[in-house]
Parts: structure tokens; sequence; C-alpha cells
């Protein structure tokens, strides 16, 4: 585990912290050996609280995934993202669940970008820190596991649209 | 998605509080005409202007880069944060503009082109990364890069041109 990048990542958040007003949050877990497994999270923290956010929940007996927009009012607010960053950050919580990225934090890799990541596009500085961890049990999933995935998919209600939470 | 499952992983992402309007379709916009350079910037309430530090890079048609930093700007009545500034030629079709916090912390830098004192901005990138003319002066040092250099040039033009080589 790189904790330089995590310290450095949270650093830089705290010295923004007082212009920061809004987090856009986006998460999948998928049920895997058990338990409930993060595959995938995003968080971009703002500036500015977007005007339009489609926010959205799915739960499925496999899934769960949102996209949703945490509003802060005060720097206090800010604070406690960034400790719990900082404390577990191979968790996600959502309300009335969790989900781990790795086994513990020590299982994960960190890298942080100072300037602006390849990978997104324009001239605006992008402090990015990028955690992950390298399944050692992967397996890959069987059709059957698939078309059950897709099934309760096709089958879970519309999913629960919300302007902003 | 078992990709996904391979290689778990999660980003954060920190957006900078300051953005260089630069969009023409919509007013008000930076802009660069004949040396003059107007920046506009949004920016946070909670940000002072007075923290904020703009450094220029301005482009001239020949010669090396002029290299300055603003005065301080100012907030006006809309929120958004302006910069007036005559550069010392209005032989300048490109700058680099870098916004700061005092203290050195980089918020982002923008290219601002004049485009009544600009052939295309394919060429004015040229110029700003071959300051010293290589691409004119080793033009013909290797026969074996020659059609790419055409290529090059014409792309430079503006022109969309493709190499069509013929295997044997």
């Amino acid at each position: 585990m790189n904790e330089d990048a995590l310290a450095t990542f949270v650093a830089q958040a705290s010295a923004w912290k007082v212009y920061l007003r809004a987090c856009v949050r986006i998460a999948l877990s998928v049920f895997t050996d058990g338990q409930w497994a993060l595959w995938y999270s995003y968080s971009a923290f703002l500036p500015e609280v977007p005007d339009h956010v489609d926010a959205f929940t799915v739960e499925t007996n496999s899934i769960r995934a949102f996209r949703e927009v945490l509003i802060f009012r005060d720097e206090s607010e800010v604070d406690a993202v960034l400790s719990d960053l900082s404390d577990q950050p191979e968790i996600v919580r959502s309300i009335g669940w969790s989900a781990s990225l790795a086994p513990t934090a020590k299982h994960l890799q960190f890298e942080y970008e100072s300037l602006h990541p390849d990978r997104f596009a324009g001239p605006k500085r992008l402090p990015a820190l990028t955690a992950h961890w390298t399944n050692p049990h992967y397996k890959t999933l069987t059709a059957a596991q698939v078309k059950l995935i897709d099934h309760e998919l096709q089958l879970y209600r519309e999913p629960t649209m919300a302007s902003v939470i | 998605m078992d990709e996904l499952n391979k290689r778990r992983f999660s980003e954060f992402v920190l957006i900078s509080p300051v953005e260089l309007l630069l969009d023409s379709s919509k007013d008000p916009c930076s802009q660069l005409r004949n040396g003059a350079l107007s920046l506009v910037m949004a920016a946070p309430p909670a940000l002072s202007p007075e923290n904020l530090r703009v450094g220029v890079k301005a482009f001239r048609q020949k010669g090396a880069p002029e290299r300055l930093t603003l005065a301080p700007v100012a907030r006006g009545p809309d929120g958004l944060l302006r910069l007036a500034h005559n550069l010392s030629t209005s032989d300048v079709p490109l700058a680099l503009v870098f916004i700061s916090l005092a203290g050195g912390d980089l918020l982002g830098r923008w290219f601002i082109r004049d485009f009544g004192n600009s052939f295309n901005d394919r060429m004015l990138l040229h110029r700003a990364m071959d300051t010293r003319d290589q691409l004119k002066s080793s033009f013909f040092d290797k026969p074996e890069q020659f059609e790419d250099k055409v290529l090059l040039i014409l792309t430079l033009m503006g022109l969309t041109a493709l190499i069509w080589k013929n295997s044997d």
C-alpha cells in the first residue's frame, strides 16, 4: 500500500476544501464469493453544486449500484468525507449498505496524479487518486451467472431517479 | 465486466475551483485581440481574487515567447473575475495562460488564440513547440522522413492529407 499517494491526495483536497461544494459519487458493487464486493467507484469533488444530476439506485440480489450527489454545507462535512477516505479507503458506504474494494486497506495500491491524468480531457488541473486491487481469486463469470445478472436487471423496477440527494 | 472483477478500482478526482471562460459562443468569454488580452474566470465566492496568480506565456510570430505575471484580478458584479492587459506587441497569435493560487498551487492552464492574427491553431501549436524552427532546418536531413514531413506541412496548412503507400 502506497500510503504517500493517499495522504498527498487528502492533503490536496484539504487545501481546496474551502472551495468544495459537492461530491458526485458512482459505485458498482457485485455479490461475489459470498460477500458484497466493490468493483468500481468514482468520486468527483466539485467547486459548485451541479445544476442537475440523474441520481439513481439499483439493488438486486447480485447488483448494488448508485449515482448520487453529496452537497457540502460547510467545511466540516468535507472533512468528514476526507476522514472516511483516509481511514477506510477500501470502503464505500451507501444508505443501508457498504461494500469493500479489497479485503483490507493494506491490500490496496494507490496512484496519485498531481496535475492531470491522461485519460481525462480538458485544460483544468485534476488531481486524481486511484486505489486498485487485483483480485487473486478472480474467475470469469460463468454463462449462467451472467444470465442470472441480466435476468435480475431486466426484472428490476425502473432505477430510482432523484434529482439531488 | 470480468475486467472490473479482476482489477477492481476506485477513482477520486478534485475539480479545480477556477475555470478560464473560453467558449466564444457565450458571453462573456476571454479574448486575445491585437495584443490586448482580456481574461474572464469563473471562481467560487470563497476564492478571494487576491489569492490568485495569473501567468502568461505569449507566443510571438517571431522570436522567443514573452513571459509575464499579471496584476491581481478583480471580481465583477456578475461574480466573474476579470483581468485585462496589453501585451508588449500586437504580434501575438497565441498565449498560454496559467492560473494558480498564491503559494504556487496550479489550478489550470489554457491556450487562448487571436483568431484575427493567426493562420490556424495547428500552425500556432507547432510554432509554440518548435521554437528553434527545427522542422525547417532539418527538413532534408533524412530522406526516409521526407514524406512524413510533407504530410506535416500539409497538416499545418489546415489540409487533411493521407500518405497512401503501395506495399510493393
